[in-house]
């Protein structure tokens, strides 16, 4: 993986293939690769060192929205399976303070060890649970808010109620891009999950950093489509705003926001080159397909995200969210848990084959994959017979792999029922500052000042956790 | 040296001044205004107006000249851009180009302030800071439909050139100020207090999240006005600005004393409690006929045995006495009563509580009970404002009540139901036990009757208040024992009316449960008690199709009986509690509503008070305040030249930026004050100014060590060094105002200009937006409101979502609709360059400009030359000229390789020299 694609032997070639192609817009191309030996110069989203050296250069975030069961997932409760259909008492029941007799509810999914490490894994996600020696699961994940809404905006933002800058964000801040053609923050989602576009949204973060949203499907970002029948009329139209342009710099040559302009539609000019080529799958291999179970002409479903993200991690994309569904018929079981069923099997493979494929390209040496929810589910119901869970912020699991992160472990323990975290809690905020950490941050020093305070990511609280890192 | 030129000083050597001041309340911002004398400068005959005088001395003091004057067509596109928001028409710029007249200028300047087009523009600016949405902002977002009408008249206000003191206070306190203005102006200023009601909602019930949104409130109120954050202070003092919490509960307190409209949220999915536009005496006449008209109809309905459609309209207006506003609210997780309702200990809204009474109200589904127990209770609010203890007719109180038989048996104590100011002895008292009626009055304690138990009562009382005297009947139709007459106090406190049901009990004492519903207090007399409504439309006659009924009845209760706004009005006024660290449910000590300790630390004077916005009206906008003006004037400042005075136009505090020409700020302010807050008036001081007419550029080549190549295949890559930091001269020339600083198009002004240009561009208001007829609201955090309504109006009228940005105004850097946008960014991203590229629209207006230049130039020689002026207020330069012709005749070779239709090239090749001038920098920018 190279981590200059400046000087990238195969983009230079790219770029020089054409200018042989057509000499209608050599403006432009010369002027790329004059850039390409120049530097940046003061791109906002030029790469930029972080605070420290760190293994992990770029993220992926792969979110399951509603809320997954984490009894029925990674965290074995065998009292639980022991003590279904007795009663528990807690003292708070979604959101309402009390006495409460809840029903110990028996998982579906029944645990066993998996890798060289050991971990136990239920049998709903038979296939992640190939890959633990890479992972570090943590069961005792804990959230602040009961509701979706909330809860989701939290463990994207470190803000509960209000609108703040995503993670996403925040990581494109710090680290900037290293690839020109391509924004530095990129979100595959089929639908749009809770809270909408404020979960990856750069809010008060220069407008750079925001997400790009990619839907899966036959147009996959907003205008990337030419709608000029050919790409030589395009070209005309391009290199015709280029001179313009230029004519008009002449006089004005001290304004940066003329050139970035100039220079932005050489980018989208790069966008609309590169982003079909990253969409388009030809040049994969039958058996990469078949690792993240990938139908091929498919451009449906968590495999084609998956398999998105790694093409987008490879040139040099910094952050890429994976959100598997919206804001409906997602794991949010209150009716079932079996609905979790064909929700896993929609991710399963998918995930275990995007670790493998990054394993194999040793990209997961430099690669940090985070796997979350917004909260876990109750581990007992207020009826005995309830077939689903209810919202359980209290303790839930979430999992770290790839650069840095201490594999093949577990960190965190939730008590014998998996209703409160045990030993060792990882707040929101304390995932948050891990992660950055991983990356080199001192989540305290990244900082942003807006409205005469200075903003972090962590709000006023996280620490980082010594125990998930290598 | 005063102070502010020693700061002034010592920010022009680029020493960052923090403010040193052990006190931070001595802080420049919250000093007095001053008048600074006009400064002394060499070159006076530069000087147009007062403006220059300061800018022109800091300049020599720089040893700088002023740029010179741009030329007329750049001057032209620039006061178009800056007043209206679109580019001028080419008729425009010839007219003023050729005009040689000494006042050309003041013309074009009077001309474009007098355009309806200006409000469009400015009020985008206000509507900026003050986060305007047309939804609420909670988990499922749900629309408000009536919005629009805050949005309106935030507009019309600009057009009107209206004060902006009175612009304030209309959106502060309108509903009150309106009970006290002609009629004709009663819609719209109870409308402006769109701007308190717009205030974001949060949660899934947003009611039980209401300290938020009051903490929204004054944020907001904080940022826009006083240029202060006030939110810090909800938690804790204020770290660097002289804001207790104290302070903050103290205005906490006056938007407590509010009742807010409500816009449905995801647990309760109806808006209500919207506020009529017309006045409540005429409001609550047509009010009763409408529900009389609803009720024959569900009466009908009834008789059919068809289900009528559910939901009660009620405005803010009402004393909610029938507690239907409270039935969706009972429903939230937190089962509370919203507003106008105060109240303590176990009450519940039920369908068991509904009377059969309707000489009051003629349709309802639900009362209040109250549990038999042996804690005590209280459920009372404020009469309207002008229910005051001055009123001298006679107030009309009705009142249904039944004691349930159950659960009486151990009871000992009673209810006790009163009207009065709320402290001290009220007018009268009535005790309903188990076992009778009491009425005491004017020192007069007597039996009105027993109670029948487990049998609904019906209570009325008129009270004179001109002769001191009540009068009254209690008892169900058929058995009414009349009440004689009693005296009432003849002193009566100036406060204002409360009417109130709370526990007479000794302590120990078990209470017995009560019902009770409508509860009114107005001044017309009041109909007998009666289970049939009193005034029945006639609806009755005939064979009339109950699907027919249901649809009209579902028609009449979404139009409501009189057009309404999302608004605030009066609440029951009480004082707040310090909330521990923000916590609602951890209140400390109680904090008398008043103002800003800095400010002049006002509380509300005893009296006939409501809930002190009307006061805070005046604190906000007396001239001792020193924040208000200067907040005001930066903003007009900043919107014309890119930067503010102070670069921090949100933030006057501590922690916010010096000013760069204090006494600039200051005299602008006191200008403006003393000019009656005309914002008309300031941009003719700021753009008849010599400063405003200077080019925006350096002339080509006085840029030391830039070597330029003309236009061509050489790319102007700039080494490293001068592309990361503008030069030096620009810094400092930026913070001198001079030369004028260049600025993007905002994202409204773009769309607008390509849809004026293409002739495309639909003049009309937009008034409300299509949203979905609130019976078909279902809205949750699963399945949000999520839409765009595309037109061609101007953009200020396109709708916008809080949780879903609008696709164009989130690419183009529109203004957050979550929090008070100041300034707008400017970022360059690649995806508005595939806009320009791709985007339907810019196809659509392109082939719209393509035939509005074959149509205007009928000889193909003059098409380049119309289309560079459309877009560009100018005709092209030669060497431009043979460019595009170039251009054109490539592109129409290239189409025709293409196998396109070769009738189509013509119009193709200008539809694609229109998207070349459209993503030119010339067009996006203002010089």
């Amino acid at each position: 993986m190279n981590s200059h694609r400046a000087f990238d032997p195969a983009r230079r070639g790219f770029l020089r293939s054409l200018v042989g192609g057509s000499m209608l817009f050599p403006g432009i191309v010369s002027r790329l690769l004059a850039e390409d030996q120049a530097g940046v110069g003061t791109d906002p989203l030029a790469p930029r060192a972080p605070h420290f050296s760190a293994r992990a250069k770029r993220v992926i975030f792969l979110y399951m929205s509603g809320g997954v069961s984490h009894v029925d997932s990674w965290d074995p409760k065998p009292r639980l399976f022991a003590d279904a259909g007795k009663t528990v008492e807690v003292d708070e029941f979604q959101g309402r303070k009390g006495a409460f007799k809840m029903f110990a509810k028996r998982p579906q999914w029944e645990f066993s060890r998996h890798g060289q490490c050991g971990t136990e894994v239920s049998s709903l996600f038979p296939r992640m649970a190939e890959c633990v020696d890479d992972l570090c699961v943590i069961r005792s994940m804990t959230s602040d808010h009961t509701n979706h809404y909330e809860a989701t905006l939290g463990i994207h933002t470190g803000s509960f109620t209000f609108a703040r800058p995503s993670i996403g964000s925040w990581v494109s801040y710090g680290l900037g891009t290293e690839n020109r053609n391509l924004p530095s923050f990129v979100v595959i989602a089929p639908k749009t999950p809770y809270a909408g576009s404020q979960v990856w949204s750069g809010d008060f973060l220069p407008g750079e950093h925001q997400g790009t949203l990619v839907v899966p499907g036959t147009e996959p970002v907003a205008n990337l489509r030419r709608r000029v029948a050919t790409t030589e009329l395009q070209a005309l139209e391009l290199d015709a705003i280029g001179r313009m342009n230029r004519r008009h710099l002449l006089t004005r040559a001290e304004d940066p926001l003329l050139r970035a302009r100039l220079r932005s539609f050489e980018t989208a000019f790069g966008m609309q080159m590169e982003m079909p080529e990253i969409f388009d799958l030809s040049g994969e291999s039958d058996a990469t397909l078949a690792l993240y179970g990938l139908e091929r002409g498919s451009t449906q479903g968590f495999a084609w995200q998956c398999l998105m993200a790694r093409r987008l991690a490879e040139r040099g994309v910094r952050f890429v969210e994976l959100i598997d569904v919206g804001s409906s018929d997602n794991w949010d079981a209150h009716g079932d848990m079996l609905t979790h069923a064909p929700l896993a099997k929609n991710v399963d493979l998918a995930i275990a084959g995007l670790l493998r494929d990054l394993k194999a390209r040793g990209m997961l040496e430099d690669t940090l994959v985070v796997w979350t929810t917004e909260f876990g589910r109750t581990p007992f119901n207020a009826a005995a017979d309830a077939k689903g869970r209810e919202h359980h912020h209290w303790a839930f699991s979430s999992w770290l792999a790839g650069a840095g992160v201490r594999a093949g472990t577990v960190y965190g323990e939730s008590d014998e029922h998996g209703i409160r975290v045990a030993r060792n809690p990882v707040h929101v905020h304390d995932f948050h500052a891990t992660i950055l950490h991983l990356l080199g941050f001192d989540h305290e020093r990244l900082t942003f000042r807006h409205t005469g305070r200075d903003y972090r990511l962590t709000d006023v609280a996280g620490e980082v956790v010594r125990g998930i890192m290598a | 040296m005063t102070r502010s030129t020693i700061i002034a000083t010592l920010t022009l050597l680029g020493v960052r001044l923090v403010a040193a001041d052990a006190e931070s309340n001595r802080h420049w911002a919250f000093q007095p205004v001053q008048d600074p004398p006009l400064p002394k400068v060499k070159r006076l005959d530069w000087c147009q107006t007062s403006v220059d005088r300061f800018i022109l001395a800091r300049l020599e003091a720089a040893n700088r000249a002023p740029a010179s004057e741009a030329d007329r067509r750049t001057l032209i596109r620039r006061a178009s851009f800056d007043l209206t928001g679109l580019p001028p028409t080419t008729q425009e710029v010839e007219a003023f180009a050729a005009d040689n007249g000494p006042d050309a200028w003041a013309k074009v300047v009077d001309r474009l302030l007098d355009s309806p087009r200006y409000g469009e523009h400015w009020g985008r600016h206000w509507l900026d800071v003050v986060r305007y949405a047309d939804t609420a902002g909670e988990t499922a977002d749900y629309p408000v439909p009536v919005a629009w009408r805050y949005r309106d008249y935030v507009i019309a206000s600009f057009n009107a050139d209206k004060p902006y003191d009175v612009f304030l206070r209309e959106q502060v306190a309108g509903d009150i100020l309106a009970r006290q203005e002609p009629a004709s102006d009663y819609a719209e200023k109870v409308t402006a207090t769109g701007y308190l009601a717009i205030s974001r909602r949060f949660g899934f019930d947003s009611e039980n999240y209401h300290h938020l949104t009051i903490q929204d409130t004054i944020d907001t109120l904080g940022q826009s006005i006083l240029g202060l954050t006030l939110g810090c202070a909800r938690c804790h003092a204020h770290k660097y600005d002289p804001v207790s919490m104290r302070d903050y509960y103290a205005l906490y307190g006056i938007f407590e004393s509010t009742r807010y409209a409500f816009p449905g949220s995801e647990q309760k999915q109806k808006y209500r409690a919207l506020v009529p536009l017309v006045p409540p005496d005429e409001a609550r006449t047509r009010w009763r006929s409408y529900e009389s008209e609803v009720a024959g109809m569900a009466a009908m309905l009834d008789k059919a045995k068809k289900p009528g459609p559910s939901g009660v309209l009620r405005s803010l207006d009402d004393l909610d006495g029938d507690f239907e506003m409270q039935a969706p609210a009972a429903g939230g997780s937190k089962g509370v009563l919203v507003p106008p309702w105060v109240y303590d200990g176990p009450i519940a809204v039920t369908s068991e509580a509904q009377s059969p009474f309707k000489n009051l109200y003629a349709f309802g589904k639900v009362g209040a009970s109250v549990a038999s127990t042996t804690n005590a209770y209280r459920l009372h609010q404020a009469l309207y404002p002008d229910r005051n203890g001055r009123f001298s007719g006679v107030l009309y109180v009705n009142l249904d009540f039944r004691i349930p038989t159950h659960g009486t048996t151990a009871a000992r104590g009673g209810h006790r139901f009163w009207l009065g100011s709320g402290s001290g002895r009220p007018l009268f008292e009535v005790r309903i036990t188990p076992s009778e009626i009491l009425l005491q009055a004017g020192g007069r304690m007597e039996t009105v009757r027993k109670v029948d138990p487990d049998r609904w009562h019906n209570l009325q009382l008129a009270l004179d208040l001109e002769r001191h005297r009540l009068t009254g009947s209690a008892g169900n139709p058929g058995a009414v024992t009349a009440i004689g007459e009693f005296e009432i106090a003849a002193e009566v406190s100036r406060q204002r009316l409360m009417v109130g049901l709370d526990s007479m009990a000794s302590v120990g004492d078990e209470l017995p449960p009560i019902l009770v519903d409508n509860l009114g207090v107005q001044a017309a007399p009041l109909a007998p008690v009666s289970t049939s409504p009193t005034a029945f439309a006639s609806h009755a006659d005939g064979d009339v199709d109950p699907g027919e009924i249901r649809r009209r009845m579902e028609s009449l209760l979404a139009e409501g009986p009189f057009a309404m706004a999302y608004a605030v009005s009066e609440g029951t006024p009480r004082d707040a509690r310090l909330q521990w660290r923000g916590d609602p449910d951890r209140p400390t000590d109680e904090v008398p509503r008043g103002f800003l300790e800095v400010l002049g630390g006002d509380r509300l004077s005893d009296g006939d008070s409501g809930s002190g916005r009307r006061e805070l009206a005046e604190w906000l906008t007396r001239s001792s305040n020193p924040l208000t003006a200067r907040v005001m004037v930066n903003r007009i400042w900043l919107y014309h030249f890119g930067r503010g005075l102070v670069t921090t136009p949100n933030d006057f505090g501590t922690r916010g930026q010096l000013p760069s020409h204090p006494e600039l700020l200051d005299h602008l302010a006191t200008t403006f004050v003393r000019g009656g807050w005309s914002v008309k008036s300031m941009h003719r001081l700021i753009l008849l100014s010599a400063v405003y007419r200077q080019r925006s550029q350096e002339i080509a080549g006085s840029n030391a060590g830039e070597s330029m190549s003309p236009a061509g295949d050489c790319p102007i890559v700039p080494s490293e060094g001068t592309v990361a930091r503008p030069p030096e001269t620009a810094v400092v020339g930026s913070e001198l105002f001079s030369p004028f600083p260049r600025r993007r198009l905002r994202a409204e002004e773009i769309r607008d200009s390509i849809l004026a240009v293409s002739g495309g561009l639909d003049a009309g208001r937009a008034g409300g937006h299509p949203f979905p007829a609130p019976t078909s609201w279902g809205y949750t955090q699963h399945g949000p409101f999520s839409a765009t309504y595309d037109h061609r109006r101007r953009s200020v009228y396109l709708m916008t979502q809080r949780l879903k940005r609008h696709p164009f105004l989130a690419l183009f850097d529109g203004a957050d609709p979550n929090a008070s946008t100041a300034e707008r960014r400017t970022t360059t991203v690649p995806t508005q360059a595939l806009f320009f590229l791709n985007d339907p629209f810019v196809h659509e207006m392109s082939a719209l400009f393509a035939s509005r230049v074959r149509a205007s130039a009928p000889n193909p020689i003059n098409r380049i030359d119309a289309a560079f002026r459309y877009t560009l207020a100018r005709p092209p330069e030669a060497e431009e000229w043979q460019e595009a012709e170039r251009f054109l005749t490539h592109y129409r070779e290239a189409w025709s390789r293409s196998q396109m239709e070769s009738a189509e090239a013509e119009d193709a090749s200008y539809a694609a020299l229109a998207r070349v001038l459209f993503a030119g920098n010339e067009f996006l920018t203002v010089d």
